[in-house]
């Protein structure tokens, strides 16, 4: 459950890592839009896969797939306060 | 027409935004704590320490306690104990209208519970907005509505939706505001448009009366079996019959609705000849609501009818109504319709705040003043007016008189002083004074829920606390941009 829980916040934070804005946030020189791209489609095969998974593991496949879409949510709120804060560091430190 | 109509839907998003902006985010807010109605119900009750009640014994007293004390009640509605809520909650009348009350489940008394609505309250001001019928409902439908609106126009507005998905940049004033507006609208957006059109469909009647008004006329008790088959109504005899015992029947509507078991039910003409008990089944494994239901002679015990929902149209309906309330949530998702919840609620927030921003960079209108100031009053008034529901529930002597509607009205008044308070003075002032004060008032809702023996109050000590640090923080940065306005 944690390990599914975790999958999912990772998938997310690689969606975010190659994104438009936030892969400079990450990367220091940006990637490629090329780069990005393939980045992309990995992370969606990723959150796929974990949706999949979440769906697999639970009795009841509609309650999952609400709780799958509420998580992704929570997930991408946490990624985005975690790309504010790293922006917000100092150079120096990151 | 391709050039224009992207300014179009922004002009749209913004004034369908500012008109109803205030109404959604009380709506919105409310919403959010009725996810937790039960629980909020049960913290409002410190009287009760059990954490559990078996349903049929609970009924059975609130049923020997209704007789004594209500006998004179046209019916009775119970909704029986469940693991959340471990109190049997009964609405019945007597000579001064509708009485709604928590009964032990021991005693079957509401004797030494005080008198509270709970989390009741939050779900009744959600789509009621504490105006008689039909006027709050239809003003909740119209917002409903305009949600839907207003977050449709702000997809097509919203210039990079994919780029800026997960940007949030904080210290830039507007660019700030309009980052968290984009930041909260895109990511739960799936759930902001169904929490939109289901609360929409939830009061379709009203926004929509024309087909039933033609189909039935003024026959509503045709509309009514229709749409209830198992309801049974049956005209008050005068001939004074006890009720049969209320436990076997509960236990044969429990075998017949299966592993959801027994949600509610109620009587018609208790003490009458002609009394009918109507049970309805759970919905716990199953997104729709009110799927089962059996109606029993309530003098003989025997089935007078039973219905077990298929039509389609019915059932979509009902998905649609289960998906809004959620009744079928197990704990976690109901976690994330509260975040999610919170997260409308924000997103109101932010889009009523950038309005005002965008046009007080200049000379501001009196208007726009206006609606400034008062924008202080409800983003965080609203929550301080709240807190003061669970305050006042705490501080309000137990024992006296029309207790429930008095912590009702400490909820309006706390409101109308805030809003008033806020009109009178400049936003840049009231800002980080009504923040703190939301700041103090939920950190006083997390101190008063002690001991926190039970897990209730524990959670909601922790839920409140951290509410309590989020406005102390939004209250220290606006007092900053007080002392120093470019920051």
């Amino acid at each position: 459950m944690m390990i599914l829980a975790l999958a999912g916040f990772l998938a997310v934070l690689l969606l975010a890592s190659a994104s438009e804005r936030e892969n400079a946030t990450f990367h220091s020189p940006p990637l490629l839009p090329r780069q990005r791209h393939r980045r992309r489609i990995l992370a969606l095969a990723v959150l796929a896969t974990h949706c999949a998974l979440t769906l697999h593991e639970s009795q009841n496949p509609a309650f999952a797939l609400i709780t799958w879409i509420g998580q992704f949510s929570v997930n991408a709120l946490l990624v985005a306060l975690l790309c504010t804060a790293i922006r917000q560091k100092p150079a120096r430190l990151r | 027409m391709k050039r224009n109509f992207r300014p179009a839907m922004t002009w749209l998003h913004d004034w369908s935004g500012i008109i109803t902006g205030w109404l959604i985010f009380a709506i919105a807010l409310s919403g959010t704590l009725s996810v937790f109605r039960p629980e909020i119900t049960v913290w409002m009750h410190p009287e009760l320490t059990r954490e559990t009640a078996d349903p049929i014994p609970a009924a059975e007293a609130a049923i020997t306690w209704l007789s004594t004390h209500a006998p004179h009640s046209p019916d009775w509605y119970l909704d029986v104990p469940t693991p959340r809520a471990p109190f049997t909650l009964a609405l019945w009348s007597d000579k001064n209208g509708y009485v709604f009350r928590p009964l032990d489940p021991l005693t079957g008394s509401p004797d030494a519970l005080r008198d509270t609505h709970g989390g009741e309250f939050f779900y009744r001001f959600h789509f009621e907005l504490q105006l008689p019928y039909p006027w709050g409902r239809l003003l909740a439908a119209i917002a409903a509505m305009a949600l839907v609106l207003t977050l449709l126009t702000g997809i097509v507005a919203h210039r990079r939706f994919f780029a800026d998905f997960f940007t949030f940049r904080p210290g830039k004033g507007q660019r700030s505001w309009l980052d968290a507006h984009n930041l909260l609208g895109v990511i739960a957006l799936p759930f902001h448009l169904m929490i939109a059109f289901t609360g929409a469909v939830t009061l379709s009647t009203l926004l929509l009366p024309w087909g039933a008004q033609t189909l039935y006329k003024s026959d509503l008790t045709t509309a009514q079996h229709e749409l209830h088959p198992a309801a049974i109504e049956r005209p008050v005899t005068g001939k004074a019959t006890p009720l049969a015992p209320i436990g076997p029947i509960l236990r044969t509507a429990e075998q017949h609705f299966g592993k959801t078991g027994i949600l509610s039910f109620y009587i018609e003409n208790p003490g009458d000849q002609a009394a009918v008990i109507t049970v309805t089944a759970g919905n716990t494994d199953s997104i729709g609501i009110t799927s089962h239901v059996i109606s029993f002679d309530g003098t003989t015990g025997t089935i007078l009818a039973e219905h077990t929902e298929h039509r389609p149209v019915i059932t979509t309906f009902n998905v649609l109504y289960g998906l809004h309330v959620a009744r079928f949530a197990p704990g976690i998702t109901r976690w994330l319709y509260f975040l999610s919840g919170l997260m409308l609620t924000a997103l109101t927030g932010t889009g009523l705040r950038l309005w005002t921003i965008s046009r007080t960079r200049n000379t501001p209108r009196l208007s726009t003043t206006l609606v400034d100031r008062l924008n202080v009053g409800f983003i965080a008034g609203t929550p301080t007016a709240f807190a003061s529901y669970f305050l006042a529930n705490r501080l309000l002597p137990v024992s006296l008189a029309d207790r429930a509607t008095l912590e009702i009205r400490t909820v309006f008044l706390t409101w109308a002083a805030l809003l008033l308070f806020a009109a009178l003075r400049p936003a840049t002032k009231t800002w980080p004074e009504l923040l703190s004060l939301a700041a103090i008032t939920c950190a006083a809702v997390a101190l008063i829920s002690a001991p926190w023996h039970r897990s209730v109050d524990a959670t909601t000590a922790l839920t409140a606390f951290i509410f309590a640090a989020a406005f102390a923080a939004a209250a220290r940065r606006a007092a900053l941009k007080k002392r120093h306005p470019t920051t």
